[in-house]
């Protein structure tokens, strides 16, 4: 496989804290995937995601992009941070300028673009995001749903080849968290991003993901394909993340409804037409 | 939490204005109540209202409710500009009064050139406080910002100016959340208790600004900040031409009443 970026033995600890956030971290991240990151709170996710566009610097081990170690140079890590968009939780954390064209335009003048070539990118990201709306609102005029959209397209505009997520569906309801997996699903389709998205939703994990890591104690637990992670029940539920709902209820049906090499379900609507076709056989 | 001002500042009838336009009317007007006396005042502050109520289309409790809360501190400034004391005898005071006090061998008077001064300044601070409403109210903090950055203004105050700006409001929102938690875990009654709740959510405040102040630099440095928080406008303003012949009509017609008021 081809690795886009590479985390080999990482440790890092905050200052003032007795326990590493990150302890022997390595992880590598397929390019061209859609990846997730499990794990409790507190388990060094968003901490890993600092690390992975240079924003703090590993105490022990390496960090690589394309197999090339990260020099922490200023020339490098702007080029890094281009590449590698972060999008946070708290939308509010990113969200510099004070309309939503602006706040889009703010990335792409950093990057060195020309006025004009921004404005063009910005008035195309708005519309790909459905913001035209929202063009010369003021940020804090729009509610959190919106904030999360303008942060990343914001992100996106850049064009970056590796997109993180920090929880992007926390806090949201299940109309937005539906919008956003369509908007990633179009980005990764489209686009070509490598996604990963940090999320403790193991059910969407399940339905969306190629490719999953736990995270646990700053450690890699396990990583694979869904079907393998998920199949590791024991682990899972020693670290009480359980197993999404669907792969227990196709366990529950395999061996008298289908057969045991059937192909596992991946969403609700699949699961729902085998039935459909189990009954009606 | 939203502030008003800003609110309208976004959404009045103006907004497509040019804030050029809106700005150089504002500061012009501005300039010119500096200059001018108190008939042409009158004049300035009827037709800054129309602006305000009938163009930018301000609901008039609104504008009404801003004028209370200034014309509040002007009668609060009032009285010191009106009032004379003195401890010379009734007799002594030549000027014209409208109201002795006496107590002692003090007396207390407003004088009718006092009333004059105070008349005359109650009427420019209206009027001036019509124009500054004027451009508060139709030019969005953003706008004056870009206007700033146009004009030459060193990239520093502008970026601060930004980064207050969003702060503001990160900053209310703090507030506020912290505010409701309280009341929604029990806030106590009484003054003591009461202040004794407010140092704790000012200690919390600060805190929570702090660690927002952590988050926004790591969110700034993640979206490659370098030293430059350049951004552009991609404004759908136009000069009204309409407005703009009005504007030079009518301060024609105030610098004309001015001289004729004036003589």
């Amino acid at each position: 496989m081809d690795w886009l970026l590479e985390i080999e033995d990482v440790c890092y600890t905050y200052p003032g804290s007795e326990t590493p956030a990150l302890n022997g971290l390595t992880m590598r991240v397929p390019r061209g995937k859609r990846c997730v990151l499990l794990g409790h709170n507190g388990c060094g996710k968003s901490t890993l995601f600092l690390h992975m566009n240079g924003i703090y610097a590993p105490e022990r081990g390496v960090v690589k992009w394309k197999g090339e170690a990260f020099s922490y140079r200023r020339t490098f890590l702007s080029q890094i941070r281009q590449k590698v968009g972060l999008v946070f939780q708290d939308p509010e954390q990113q969200l510099i300028a004070s309309t939503v064209a602006e706040d889009i335009s703010y990335g792409l003048c950093s990057a060195g673009l020309s006025d004009d070539e921004a404005k063009r990118k910005v008035e195309q990201a708005l519309v790909r995001f459905g913001l035209e709306h929202f063009r010369e609102r003021p940020v804090h005029h729009l509610s959190l749903g919106q904030k999360k959209r303008v942060a990343l397209a914001g992100v996106m505009v850049l064009e970056p080849e590796l997109l993180l997520l920090d929880e992007p569906t926390a806090y949201l309801d299940r109309l937005h968290t539906r919008l956003l997996m369509k908007e990633l699903e179009r980005i990764h389709r489209e686009e070509g991003t490598t996604i990963v998205m940090a999320t403790h939703d193991i059910d969407l994990a399940y339905e969306w993901a190629d490719w999953v890591f736990v995270i646990e104690d700053g450690r890699l637990a396990l990583e694979g394909a869904p079907n393998e992670v998920f199949a590791r029940r024991d682990v899972l539920e020693g670290l009480q993340l359980g197993v999404p709902l669907l792969f227990d209820v196709w366990e529950a049906l395999v061996p008298s409804f289908f057969p045991e090499t059937e192909a596992r379900p991946r969403n609700v609507a699949d699961l729902k037409e085998r039935l459909a076709r189990c009954l009606v056989d | 939490m939203k502030i008003q001002l800003d609110t309208l500042a976004y959404t009045n009838r103006l907004r497509h204005v040019s804030p050029i336009q809106k700005l150089v009317i504002g500061i012009i007007m501005l300039c010119f109540v500096m200059v001018a006396h108190a008939p042409t005042h009158i004049a300035v502050f009827v037709w800054m209202s129309v602006w305000i109520v009938g163009y930018a289309g301000i609901p008039w409790r609104i504008y009404l409710r801003l004028l209370g809360a200034i014309s509040l501190f002007l009668a609060l400034s009032l009285p010191p500009i009106m009032l004379e004391i003195t401890a010379r005898s009734i007799a002594e005071i030549t000027e014209q009064t409208v109201f002795i006090y006496s107590f002692g061998v003090f007396h207390v008077y407003i004088g009718v050139a006092g009333m004059k001064k105070a008349s005359a300044l109650l009427l420019r601070s209206l009027s001036s406080v019509s124009c500054l409403y004027f451009i508060l109210l139709t030019v969005p903090f953003t706008e004056i910002l870009a206007v700033l950055r146009r004009i030459g203004v060193p990239c520093m105050v502008t970026d601060l100016l930004l980064v207050m700006y969003r702060f503001v409001f990160v900053f209310l929102e703090t507030v506020e959340q912290l505010w409701i938690a309280y009341k929604a875990r029990g806030a106590r009654h009484g003054f003591s208790r009461k202040m004794r709740d407010a140092g704790g959510l000012v200690a919390r405040l600060f805190a929570r600004t702090v660690q927002r102040y952590q988050q926004l630099s790591i969110g700034l440095a993640a979206r490659g900040f370098d030293g430059d928080l350049r951004v552009v406008a991609s404004s759908h303003a136009f000069v009204s031409r309409r407005y703009a012949a009005e504007a030079a009509a009518v301060f024609l017609l105030l610098v004309a009443l001015e001289w004729w008021t004036g003589r």
